[in-house]
């Protein structure tokens, strides 16, 4: 969490180690600041929405993507980008599924509720850093967010 | 239609002909009673119509029109029938009067009044008796009240008599007319024109109105009709004429013996004179007057001689005038002769005798004795004329007679020929529709199927075949006493008799119905019926067709099918249960298994990266040993996931060019075919329907194994392409690489089956399983041949893989 309250990336993710290893890669990219964790769909959605914990929140402070995983306690990740892609405040911000599921179903599904991108988790440590790298670079440093 | 203006024609006839008649009779009633003699007889210069004729026409005409405009309704008919019988007795009483003398009086009942004149002027002659005769019998069986089988051919017959007598009587009036009594041969005599006008149209009027009514239906052929009449015509006219002749001849004898008298009676006048005289001259001569004895009987009988042939000549005035002159000369020479006798017994014999030699008694007897030969001689002349002219009627009588019986004979024998003919041809056409009518007797009697015919108003059997009584256990006679209702369970009755009182259609129809068997076992039937006239009734023929076996067939099949619809659904419930929960489990396994995966490797890699430098070079080892088991389970996961998920997805079909794709996989093979010389060969490959994406796995896999497999070789030789078996093309796949061992070949489509070791060849022995999978998806089938160390050939086909 960074002090001027603005967030670049949104996090939404379970399981630690998986965790543990994305933020470690985005800091191996120098993209370790301005970054807010959920850890689970209830906890996203507030932060998202400025509500529950996150109440007051400005909307308007980011975060410029949400990296997304599907399978999450609470909240599921469809209905949560769901809710994202039907909220004119929110459906501008890019989201990309990043998921170990290859699932066709999720890919479609995904794809159907106005996904971004959609990103299977590579197995291997090189693979999942270099996608986050990637990920994070292009949606936070390359592309500019719609003018409102 | 075209019958009915002719039917309309005929009855119109009758009405008028009936009609005529009536008017005709009343009319000649109305002249009898007030004595008009124009009216008595209608027609000019015909004899009047008799008082008794008159009442019977106006009955008779009346009658028949009556008949005709009610079309033989029953009062009309009752009518008849009462009409007939009293104009029967009035010409059968008429008869009796004229043949058995006796004297009933009939002829002046009719008209009491002017009963005056003589009873023979106003009887009618026996030909109009019997032309009564045979109106009341025509009228009698035209009523149909009486006679049933008889009354029509005998109206019939009778008409046209009566119609022939009337028209005979017709040409016999205007022949006498024409050319005078001498030429009318046929002699027919019914009391006068007009009554042969009322026969002819009453008896031409019956016949209309039996033809009207189609009561007569004429089935003989023109010829032999015209045959017969011309028969019936020509006995009529020779009946007639010889009737006529031998009446003439009758006549002419009995003038005859009319002469013969005459000539007797003259002889017997001149026999007494001459005796008369034979007694004078002896007496003058003897003057004994016992030969005077006697004179007074002779002279009376003289002149009683005279009397009678004056009467008998009355027809001849050239005798009577004879007559007349005899007459006094027989009586001065008688009167002489007295005074002879009277002068020979006064005066003396001298006196007596110089008077006859003297007087004028000589001259008178030759006078007389002349005028008596003059008479002799004329009769004796008209009695040869007579003779010759009876000679010539019986001569034509006799000939004529036997001639038309011959003519008659010969025509009714050509006309039975003609009728025999016809009958013949009649009789053959009946064999022929008897034989007909047999053979389709057999079609119902033989008939497999069960068949019966219902009468459709009282519902009872009319006839059954065979089958119909083995099938339903009735005999003949049980099943004719019963109606269809008896073989019906008592439920069905209301349907049934439902079905019947629709009006059906002439139309076959079909319908399934219950019938009950006489052991009291219900059958279904299938009942196909068709509306016919049987003997007069309006009736239904039914084949019948016993359709228990197959209804319970039928059912059983139903049941059958039910019960595995209900399997088959139970079964495909179980197996989406098995699909969805098979799917749960590799979206879990795709998730959560992975995921420690993705933290030993990710971790591992972390410490090597991070701490790699403080390790030493075994620990450095573990961790790298580590990362790579991590690894290999995730390739392990994945391929076993896309193995499962090959048995779910749906095929997505589309033309494929096999040649291209085999192609195209191998130039994206680069990663594995990095640093090998491959002599890559393919031949032609067929253009399928199949599922791109699957089909482009299948290359994949069995290109990657070719090259895998063929590692060892200096150069690697691989071959794709088809041969055509059996219609289907067969795809082939075949290298010089290690191949295997053909003992183990079942083994190798099996999912983590390997036939080498993983140290010398990597892999997770999915990729054979999933090829086989995707081949038998898409109905085709895959199978190897291998040979230790020289390669391996992989074979398959696919379903529908001709060429397109």
């Amino acid at each position: 969490m960074s002090e001027n309250n603005v967030v670049e990336i949104l996090i939404v993710e379970d399981t630690p180690e998986d965790l543990e290893l994305a933020l470690r890669a985005l800091r191996k990219a120098n993209l370790a600041n301005q970054i807010q964790i959920a850890r689970d769909g209830a906890e996203a959605v507030d932060f998202i929405f400025g509500e529950g914990a996150h109440l007051g929140r400005q909307l308007e402070n980011g975060p410029k993507v949400i990296l997304l995983d599907l399978k999450l306690p609470k909240i599921d990740g469809m209905e949560v980008l769901r809710r994202i892609k039907s909220d004119p405040r929110t459906k501008s911000i890019p989201v990309v599924v990043l998921t170990s599921s290859k699932e066709q179903k999720d890919v479609v599904e995904s794809y159907q509720l106005g996904v971004n991108s959609y990103i299977v988790k590579p197995v291997n440590f090189e693979g999942f850093a270099k996608a986050v790298q990637d990920l994070g670079m292009y949606w936070v440093l390359l592309n500019q967010p719609p003018q409102p | 239609m075209a019958g009915f203006p002719q039917t309309v024609r005929r009855t119109s006839w009758s009405q008028s002909a009936g009609f005529i008649a009536a008017f005709v009779g009343a009319l000649a009633c109305i002249g009898w009673w007030w004595d008009i003699a124009i009216l008595k007889s209608i027609i000019p210069g015909s004899s009047p119509l008799k008082p008794n004729i008159a009442v019977g026409m106006l009955l008779c005409g009346g009658v028949l029109g009556f008949l005709s405009v009610t079309r033989s309704a029953r009062p009309a008919r009752i009518c008849a029938c009462l009409c007939g019988i009293i104009v029967f007795f009035l010409g059968g009483l008429t008869l009796g009067e004229h043949f058995l003398g006796w004297n009933l009086g009939i002829d002046q009942w009719a008209i009491g009044r002017q009963a005056d004149g003589s009873s023979q002027l106003l009887r009618m002659v026996p030909a109009t008796a019997v032309c009564f005769v045979l109106t009341g019998v025509i009228f009698v069986a035209q009523s149909q009240l009486v006679w049933p089988r008889v009354s029509l051919p005998l109206a019939a017959g009778l008409s046209m008599s009566l119609a022939f007598i009337g028209g005979i009587a017709l040409t016999g009036f205007f022949v006498e007319s024409l050319l005078g009594s001498r030429w009318n041969v046929l002699g027919m005599n019914i009391s006068g024109l007009t009554a042969a006008v009322g026969f002819l149209l009453l008896g031409s009027g019956s016949l209309a109105l039996l033809q009207s009514e189609h009561r007569l239906v004429w089935s003989l052929d023109t010829l032999t009709t015209t045959g017969f009449a011309l028969g019936i015509f020509l006995m009529v006219v020779a009946a007639s004429v010889g009737f006529n002749y031998t009446r003439r001849m009758l006549e002419t004898t009995s003038w005859l013996a009319h002469r013969q008298e005459v000539l007797q009676k003259t002889q017997e006048v001149l026999t007494d004179v001459t005796d008369l005289l034979s007694q004078e001259r002896l007496y003058v001569i003897l003057g004994e007057e016992l030969l005077l004895k006697g004179r007074e009987a002779i002279r009376l009988e003289v002149d009683k001689d005279l009397h009678d042939v004056r009467e008998l000549t009355a027809d001849n005035p050239r005798q009577q005038e004879r007559l007349a002159r005899l007459g006094p000369l027989i009586k001065d020479r008688l009167d002489w002769e007295e005074k002879i006798i009277a002068a020979r017994r006064e005066q003396g014999f001298a006196v007596a005798a110089q008077m006859i030699a003297t007087g004028p008694g000589l001259k008178l007897s030759e006078d007389a004795l002349r005028v008596i030969q003059e008479m002799d001689e004329e009769e004796r002349a008209l009695l040869v004329r007579d003779r010759n002219q009876a000679e010539a009627a019986s001569l034509t009588a006799f000939s004529l007679l036997p001639l038309g019986v011959f003519l008659s004979m010969a025509i009714l024998s050509l006309g039975l020929a003609f009728l025999n003919a016809g009958v013949t041809e009649q009789t053959q056409a009946e064999k022929a529709l008897r034989a007909s009518e047999q053979r389709y007797r057999e079609l119902f009697e033989s008939n497999p199927n069960p068949m019966w015919v219902y009468d459709e108003e009282t519902l009872s059997f009319l006839a059954v075949n065979a089958a119909a009584v083995r099938h339903y256990g009735f005999n003949r006679d049980e099943f004719l006493a019963r109606t269809i209702k008896d073989i019906r369970p008592a439920e069905d009755l209301a349907a049934l008799l439902q079905n019947v009182s629709e009006s059906h259609e002439q139309l076959d129809e079909t319908t399934e119905w219950r019938h009950r068997k006489k052991n009291g076992e219900l059958i279904d039937v299938e009942i196909t019926s068709h509306e016919l006239t049987w003997l007069g009734r309006k009736a239904r023929l039914v084949l019948i067709n016993d359709i228990t076996e197959r209804k319970r067939a039928e059912q059983e099949l139903q049941q059958l099918n039910a019960d595995l619809e209900e399997r088959v659904q139970r079964r495909t419930a179980e197996l989406e249960t098995a699909n969805k929960e098979l799917e749960a489990f590799s979206y879990s396994v795709s998730h959560d298994l992975r995921s420690p995966l993705r933290t030993v490797d990710g971790f591992s890699q972390a410490v090597l990266e991070d701490y790699g430098s403080q390790l030493p070079e075994e620990g450095r080892r573990y961790l790298q040993t580590i990362r790579d088991g991590a690894q290999r389970m995730g390739v392990l996961i994945d391929d076993l996931l896309t193995f499962s998920r090959l048995s779910r997805l749906p095929l997505h079909q589309q033309r494929i060019d096999l040649t291209r794709m085999a192609r195209d996989t191998f130039a994206e093979l680069a990663s594995e075919k990095k640093g090998r010389r491959i002599d890559f060969k393919v031949g032609e490959l067929p253009t399928v329907h199949g599922d791109p994406a699957l089909l482009k796995q299948v290359w994949v896999n069995l290109l990657s194994n070719a090259i895998k497999y063929t590692r060892k070789r200096e150069l690697a030789v691989i071959e794709v392409g088809s041969k055509q078996e059996n219609g289907s093309a067969i795809c082939f796949i075949s290298d010089n690489g290690t191949g295997f061992d053909m003992r183990y070949v079942d083994k190798l489509f099996g999912v983590f089956q390997r036939l080498h070791r993983t140290d010398e060849f990597e892999g997770t022995g999915v990729g054979l399983a999933i090829v086989q999978r995707v081949i038998h998806r898409h109905g085709g089938r895959v199978w190897a041949h291998g040979i230790e160390d020289k390669g391996a050939t992989f074979y398959f086909t696919l379903k529908g893989d001709k060429n397109v």
